[in-house]
């Protein structure tokens, strides 16, 4: 029964619909300012909530084993160009919709206290993003997806820019103009394939087969604009820009999620619309996908922004992402896609993290922290999950993911395998170092200042997110199960 | 394609061609009658009165062109009517409407507080509706004429304001020049065509043709003046600037969708056959607007300099569909004319409706803070400037996708590049705007002066900007329908 309901459009559409409802609230009684934002926030997190709820029935009703897309729903928009509104998903686009709609409630609640002003603004902003992110993993019609992809950088462009950090201005407009640079591109080779199908209908695309010609300039204006946001050496400057300023649920919304925009996109488009232009730039992926993974590795250690630390760590994470997705066999997919949650997990938490330890001193300098886990020893467990997370220790998810990739790019080529996997090294020695310096750290000014272990607030926080992140390090078929089926269409594409 | 038909079938003589002409002498008539009642009737609140009796003459006249069941040519072949000509007199006519309605209350503090706006108005929209329908390039030139004397004279009209005076002398001034072009083109398509008429022109036997080439370049030069294009773009700044917003706005819509109309006309009815000779020059005129626009409001600071900046870049995006020489070109066009008048409309109508120490306001930096002050119109501004910036799912994306479709569809590959990356500089600018409202300190100066038009007027066009997705295909259908 429930399969009839537009489930997929209600779940895209229901913040935005919160959003309004906040619009609604008026703020002309000066007096009850207090009560007002208590309101307002109250609001968009039961509205965020009510998402995560019906996504969770989505989940109820999904069925692993069918192939092809399920709670499809399909009506004209344009005709004459053959634009349809079309949704549905499949196993892949499922986990990042559970992803979306369980961080937001959680940036919601993190924001809480720390948000001052302009708090009705800030909660439209979430709100709009969400349904923008949300519309972009279900829409199946080129048009439509292009249309929500870029449309999220109208909110997250606000966000960095009123609540951001001092030199917020800059990273905005560095965020949105190389952003919206990479994805007009895109809008070309779409145009493109509109006038040559016909259609932009994923179902009638995969079926046509484009020439060699055509699809390596098609893959390359694809490229473009996924690689500005997944994001790949040497895309990827516009990244710590924006992660430094950006206020922690933006950092976190930026990490857990936003990042997996590119790598949704060649999933779901690239590879399967343009496989042997993918075959054919395999090589190139690798390269700069190793480049990424060495040289952001090295360049995290350097960093005393533990802020800047954790975003190029996750450009080395995104690159293994890469290298998994273009190794087009079954481990290699796998893995990229569990990472992409994991690091979903993993990188929204430690920037939660980040902001738990900024709300207390003030600072992001790694040597102004120390010794926490005596002063913080409830955060210095958590803090300790999430680290070991990103490092890959066996037992946390963020193992399986890049084990999966190892074993995956192994069958494509060795000689990648090898550079990647020295990331492994790499990354434990910046993690640790990290965490050495924050939880063991010598006598310095934090010292001296008297700071709080997290309230209960902050540890509902962190809790759902460690469970989560040892849940799918020992039984990572939770997920997996779901990406055979997608998985195995693509494969077949490259036998 | 109701052109193509024979010119003997539509032919309509005598009092069949006044019928044609039904709604353009109601407005004249009208005109005159304002005047008088001007100077007899109106005596206390002069302004209001005549520009409530002109705002009923637009909507009469709109009705009248709407509901003008007679077709063909008219006059001695001089006029020609058919669905496209209609089409873009209606939205010359709603962009007056919304000009005077948005003015009428906006008199005095915009120091135009003289009911000759109102009869100058309707005097350049006479003059626009004959231009949209005229056959002839005599027609052609007389109605420019008609259309652009009163502007001159509008742009001046704050008396007492020397930016004011700069700038109606320079239109003015450049205008003649432009207009000069005109004519000679024209002198120079008669010597070597034989004829000004429409149907005339005889491009049979001379492909080759120097002079007619000369001819067709001065053409295009007037009308490129007229639209502001670059290189022929260097009044529009100062005039902008200079002249009293609601004129600023006049000639930002109005004009340049006549001057469109009539270069759609040209390009694709008149030199089709010799479109060969047209299309680099085109191309020409489109890739320099994109860069001027795009970079020349980089670093301007009044608001109404960088809307003149913008409005180029957005003459290059237009001339983008115009190149493409097609169907789908034109309809893009069309529905990019559609969008960007409520664009201009709702951003004026902010303009309007905020002012400084009695004075309407002028800077850049005096839209600071506004999201503080008030949001509901730094919100409105906000939702403009990306649309104009070109991001979905805002209308402004959607006038871009259309015309990027007619490009490609063409194969111009290049063309469409260097479109986009310029709509990606020319993003820039919008974002600054946003910055100021939302970014910066806040300006405790500005206060609003919001009347009941100017909220009808953002609330509709933010309605047509946000949901432009629910009325696309409505727009379509209209297009098709009254497609050249």
């Amino acid at each position: 029964m429930i399969s009839n309901w537009p489930i997929l459009s209600i779940i895209s559409f229901l913040p935005l619909c919160g959003a309004l409802f906040i619009l609604l609230i008026s703020n002309r009684d000066t007096k009850e300012v207090q009560n007002l934002n208590s309101n307002i926030k109250v609001v968009a997190l039961w509205t965020s909530l009510m998402t995560f709820i019906i996504s969770l029935i989505l989940l109820l009703n999904f069925d692993y084993n069918v192939d092809g897309f399920q709670f499809v729903e399909k009506s004209d928009w344009i005709p004459e160009f053959g634009i349809v509104y079309f949704l549905g998903i499949d196993g892949i686009s499922l986990p990042f919709i559970l992803l979306t709609t369980f961080l937001i409630p959680i940036c919601i609640i993190s924001s809480w206290n720390s948000i001052q002003q302009r708090i009705k603004e800030f909660m439209i902003c979430f709100l709009f993003l969400e349904t923008f992110i949300l519309g972009m993993f279900c829409s199946l019609d080129l048009v439509v997806f292009y249309i929500f992809f870029e449309a999220v950088l109208i909110p997250m462009f606000i966000i960095i820019g009123i609540w951001g950090g001092s030199n917020r201005i800059y990273a905005a407009f560095k965020f949105f103009l190389y952003t919206l640079l990479g994805s007009v591109l895109m809008l070309i080779g779409i145009v493109y394939i509109l006038k040559t199908v016909g259609s932009s209908d994923l179902s009638v695309l995969t079926d046509f087969n484009f020439k060699f010609q055509v699809q390596f300039w098609l893959f390359l204006a694809f490229l473009f604009s996924f690689a500005v946001k997944v994001p790949m050496w040497p895309f990827h400057t516009w990244l710590p820009d924006a992660h430094v300023e950006a206020p922690t649920s933006g950092s976190v919304i930026l990490a857990g999620i936003l990042l997996k925009m590119g790598g949704y996109g060649f999933l779901r488009f690239s590879l399967p619309l343009f496989p042997e232009a993918s075959l054919y730039f395999q090589p190139l992926i690798f390269s700069i996908s190793c480049i990424a993974i060495i040289y952001t590795s090295l360049v995290a250690f350097a960093q005393t922004d533990i802020k800047k630390l954790i975003a190029y760590s996750s450009v080395a994470h995104m690159g293994f992402v890469t290298i998994g997705i273009f190794s087009f066999n079954k481990q290699g997919l796998d893995g990229a896609i569990f990472q992409m949650i994991s690091h979903g997990l993993i990188s929204s938490a430690l920037f939660l993290a980040i902001g738990v330890m900024y709300e207390r001193l003030h600072t992001r300098d790694i040597n102004m922290f120390g010794n926490f886990a005596t002063k913080m020893p409830k955060f210095s467990v958590f803090l300790m999950i999430f680290t070991l997370g990103s490092v890959a220790l066996p037992g946390t998810s963020g193992f399986v993911g890049e084990i999966l990739v190892l074993a995956g790019v192994w069958k494509a080529s060795p000689i990648v395998m090898i550079l990647a996997g020295s990331s492994l090294v790499l990354g434990a020695i910046y993690m640790l170092r990290f965490y050495k310096k924050i939880a063991f750290g010598d006598f310095n000014s934090a010292n001296s200042i008297d700071v709080k272990d997290i309230n209960f607030r902050e540890f509902m926080l962190f809790l759902p997110l460690s469970f989560f992140i040892i849940l799918y390090g020992f039984f990572p078929n939770l997920i997996l199960t779901y990406f055979h089926q997608p998985n195995s269409f693509i494969i077949g594409l490259f036998n | 394609m109701s052109r193509n038909l024979t010119k003997d079938n539509y032919n309509l003589d005598g009092i069949d061609g006044f019928l044609v002409g039904i709604p353009e002498f109601f407005l004249f008539c009208a005109i005159l009658l304002l005047i008088t009642l001007n100077i007899y009737y109106f005596k206390s609140k002069q302004f209001k009165n005549s520009s409530k009796f002109s705002i009923f003459v637009i909507f009469i006249t709109a009705i009248l062109v709407l509901f003008n069941p007679y077709h063909g040519f008219a006059f001695n072949d001089l006029v020609f009517i058919d669905q496209f000509n209609k089409f873009m007199k209606c939205l010359i006519l709603l962009s007056i409407f919304f000009i005077l309605i948005m003015t009428k209350n906006k008199s005095e503090i915009e120091g135009i507080n003289y009911p000759e706006f109102n009869v100058l108005v309707l005097l350049s929209t006479c003059g626009m509706m004959i231009a949209a329908s005229s056959n002839s390039l005599m027609t052609l030139y007389l109605a420019i004429e008609l259309q652009s004397l009163p502007i001159y004279v509008l742009c001046a009209l704050r008396k007492n304001n020397l930016k004011s005076s700069e700038s109606g002398l320079k239109y003015f001034v450049l205008g003649a020049l432009s207009s000069g072009f005109l004519l000679f083109g024209i002198s120079l398509i008669y010597g070597f065509a034989g004829s000004v008429n429409y149907n005339d022109i005889n491009l049979n036997d001379i492909s080759s043709n120097l002079g007619l080439n000369f001819g067709l370049v001065f053409l295009i030069s007037g009308i490129a003046f007229k639209i502001s294009a670059a290189p022929f773009h260097m009044w529009a700044p100062d005039v902008y600037e200079g002249s009293p917003s609601p004129i600023t706005l006049l000639i930002a819509s109005a004009p340049k969708i006549t001057a469109i109309t009539v270069l759609m006309i040209l390009t694709f009815k008149v030199f089709k056959k010799i479109n060969y000779h047209w299309d680099d020059l085109l191309i020409v005129l489109c890739i320099t607007s994109m860069i001027v626009g795009s970079i020349g409001a980089i670093i301007q600071s009044n608001i109404k300099r960088l809307l003149a900046y913008s409005s180029i870049a957005h003459i290059g995006f237009i001339l983008l569909g115009l190149v493409s020489f097609s169907k789908s070109g034109l309809s893009a066009v069309m529905l990019y004319l559609i969008i960007y008048l409520f664009l201009l409309i709702g951003v004026f109508s902010i303009i309007l409706s905020l002012k400084k120490e009695d004075q309407p306001i002028e800077a850049l930096s005096d839209l600071k803070g506004l999201s503080v002050n008030f949001p509901h119109l730094s919100i409105s501004l906000l939702i403009f400037m990306f649309s104009m910036a070109g991001i979905p799912p805002l209308s402004g994306f959607f006038g871009k996708w259309f015309v990027f479709f007619a490009v490609v569809e063409k194969g111009f590959y290049s063309l469409a590049v260097i479109g986009v990356i310029f709509s990606v500089i020319s993003a820039f600018y919008y974002l600054k705007i946003i910055k100021i409202m939302y970014f910066e300190g806040s300006e405790d100066q500005v206060v609003l002066d919001q009347t009941l038009e100017l909220k009808f007027s953002m609330y509709l066009s933010l309605i047509i900007t946000c949901f432009i997705f629910l009325f696309l295909p409505f727009f379509q259908g209209l297009i098709t329908k009254s497609l050249l």
